[in-house]
């Protein structure tokens, strides 16, 4: 069964492109651009992996990251942004998100929690 | 009763003094203060055997006990004085003893006969004295080439214990003049059979001797090799060789033009913005790189610093070694190390970022494989400062290609698609690209999981900071981030595999 992946980001070009590889890959990708209906399916279904922007309108990253965890424990989030040393990035590390991908994102850090 | 003990010691002592306060004054020819000694113990021994009541021991014989080594090399023999009467140790005595053990070869008679008149006039025990020695047997040497302490030594600075580097004390190279003594040739040293002291040879064995041959620009002059040309002097693999060195004796700049050469090169002035100097060795430059190109097989020294100015770009097969590097792209294959900072650079290297106590790394990323030691890394202004370690830096950037490369395919991807979708009855070629472009993707991904198994290198690449590392500070050890919120001062970063975190520890 193919693993599955959410992401979440508010540009479309970086979810097409994410999901494009992504499912080039072998995985079953889910996009969404909208963080408040991407947290909402990421609470409604089990996914292996969720990706999500840090700086997203409406709702950042790391609010999206601590509803996910406090909700599911044990899923694994990944932090998508373009600087390493934001004050969210932080927060959302703290709340147990596993990794920082750098903008448009990392193929080796998604893999390490794919494979 | 413990009273009467007390005073009996006491006389003896007293007692003994007197004795040998009389014998010094006396003048007596006792042949040695041990001798003398011995005879004291004795005459206390018998006061006290007297004093215990014991009666004398019946007459027995002196006697000689020898041990053979297990390798028949050694007899030590024991000597036990006659009593009672009976009668002294004799030379033939010895001699049967050592018959009966076989020996016939190594026995020191001086010593037996000082034994026996020791043993017989003191009438003591003499335990261990070494009777006889067997030969050794002496290695035979080969001819071989000896090379010059003071060319022999190794890159100084490093500490291995305490990995303190002294940067004054760091050279890189041992240069040579033209008929310089580098070497001697040391003829063959014959071996020698050993003997057992049972009169048994003993084979010799053939030394093993590291080999030094004399490679490029050497020359044999009698039992010496003197270097033929003047340069650099390197021993390795068994080798010993002087590379020619081409000496810029100014600038590099419009007088030189750009600069390749095959071997060391050393530059008195600097590199002047601009221009490209290619070494097939090593290179000292003893002023500053000025935003140059400069590729290198071996290592860089450069005695002030490398100022790129966003431009330059410096890629070394070795080490680097300078005082500072600003805004530079840097990036080496083995060590780099840097006295007093690192400013708005790239810096990446497969070994390690050593820097000096009070050094400092401000703006830019550092891609450092085996792991940083710096003084202080960012600044209280909080900029932006990136450390990666554990990984290699080239698979890294291959991915980063990779990722490049897919992320312009996919967008040429959906506008290939939006066009197909316009057009119901699009063309077959708009249709062919489409596919190609996703078999190119796929590709691609393909390569980047490959390349993913060789990523890790070293989950024991650490960060060292000796004095403060600042807010603004990102740290990643085999991918595992740290965010560095808040002022930490002497800590080391580590990546716990099993947490799959980054800990911080202090510096003890």
């Amino acid at each position: 069964m193919k693993k599955r992946v959410l992401v979440i980001d508010d540009e479309e070009m970086n979810l097409n492109v994410l999901k494009l590889i992504l499912e080039d890959m072998g995985y079953d990708v889910c996009t969404f651009s909208d963080p408040f209906k991407g947290e909402e399916e990421a609470l409604r279904s089990d996914y292996d992996l969720v990706i999500t922007d840090l700086r997203m309108p409406g709702k950042n990253g790391a609010e999206v990251t601590e509803n996910i965890l406090s909700a599911k424990p044990h899923a694994k989030v990944l932090i998508l942004t373009a600087y390493s040393t934001d004050r969210l990035a932080q927060r959302a590390l703290d709340a147990g998100a596993l990794s920082l991908l750098k903008k448009p994102f990392e193929i080796a850090k998604i893999l390490d929690f794919l494979q | 009763m413990d009273k009467e003990k007390d005073y009996f010691i006491e006389d003896l002592i007293k007692g003994t003094n007197e004795f040998l306060d009389d014998i010094s004054l006396g003048g007596i020819e006792l042949g040695g203060p041990s001798e003398a000694g011995n005879k004291i113990e004795n005459e206390i021994q018998k006061k006290e055997f007297e004093e215990l009541g014991l009666e004398e021991q019946p007459a027995s014989d002196g006697t000689v006990e020898l041990t053979v080594s297990k390798d028949d090399m050694k007899i030590t023999a024991d000597f036990y004085p006659p009593s009672g009467g009976g009668n002294d140790i004799d030379k033939e005595m010895v001699i049967d003893e050592l018959e009966y053990h076989g020996v016939v070869f190594g026995v020191d008679w001086d010593a037996v006969n000082e034994a026996i008149g020791r043993c017989n006039d003191a009438r003591i025990q003499i335990n261990g004295v070494v009777v006889a020695v067997g030969q050794q047997p002496v290695e035979e040497v080969p001819e071989q080439f000896v090379v010059e302490d003071r060319l022999q030594k190794k890159q100084g600075g490093l500490n291995e214990e305490d990995s303190r580097i002294d940067f004054k004390e760091r050279t890189t190279y041992t240069l040579v003049k033209k008929g310089e003594y580098l070497a001697r040739v040391v003829p063959k040293k014959e071996g020698m059979l050993g003997k057992t002291v049972k009169g048994e040879l003993i084979p010799y064995k053939r030394a093993s001797v590291v080999q030094k041959k004399p490679g490029r620009n050497t020359t044999l002059s009698g039992d010496k090799v003197v270097a033929a040309a003047d340069g650099r002097f390197e021993v390795r693999d068994g080798h010993f060789w002087v590379h020619e060195v081409f000496e810029v004796h100014g600038d590099v700049d419009y007088h030189t033009g750009n600069i390749s050469f095959p071997g060391d090169i050393i530059i008195h002035g600097r590199v002047n913005d601009g221009f490209k100097v290619e070494a097939g060795g090593s290179i000292v430059c003893k002023r500053t790189l000025d935003a140059s190109e400069i590729k290198y097989k071996r290592d860089l020294q450069v005695y002030r610093g490398i100022i790129g100015r966003q431009k330059g770009k410096i890629s070394v097969g070795g080490t680097i070694d300078t005082k500072y590097i600003e805004n530079s792209c840097v990036e080496a294959e083995d060590t780099i190390f840097v006295e007093t900072g690192i400013l708005h650079s790239i810096v990446r290297t497969r070994n390690r970022l050593e820097m000096a106590k009070k050094s400092i790394v401000a703006g830019g990323k550092i891609y450092s494989q085996n792991g940083v030691k710096a003084g202080q890394i960012g600044t209280k202004m909080g900029i932006k400062t990136e450390i990666q370690c554990g990984v290699d830096h080239r698979i890294q950037r291959n991915l980063e290609w990779i990722k490049d490369k897919n992320v312009l395919l996919a967008s040429k991807l959906s506008l290939v698609e939006e066009r197909i979708k316009a057009d119901s009855e699009a063309n077959k070629e708009l249709i062919s690209t489409r596919d190609r472009i996703r078999e190119y993707i796929h590709k691609l991904n393909r390569a980047a999981k490959a390349l993913m198994a060789q990523l890790d290198r070293n989950r024991k690449a650490d960060v060292v900071v000796t004095g403060t590392v600042f807010p603004g500070v990102y740290i990643e050890i085999c991918r595992v981030p740290y965010v560095v919120s808040h002022e930490i001062e002497g800590v080391r970063f580590y990546l716990d595999s099993e947490k799959s975190t980054v800990e911080v520890e202090p510096l003890l």
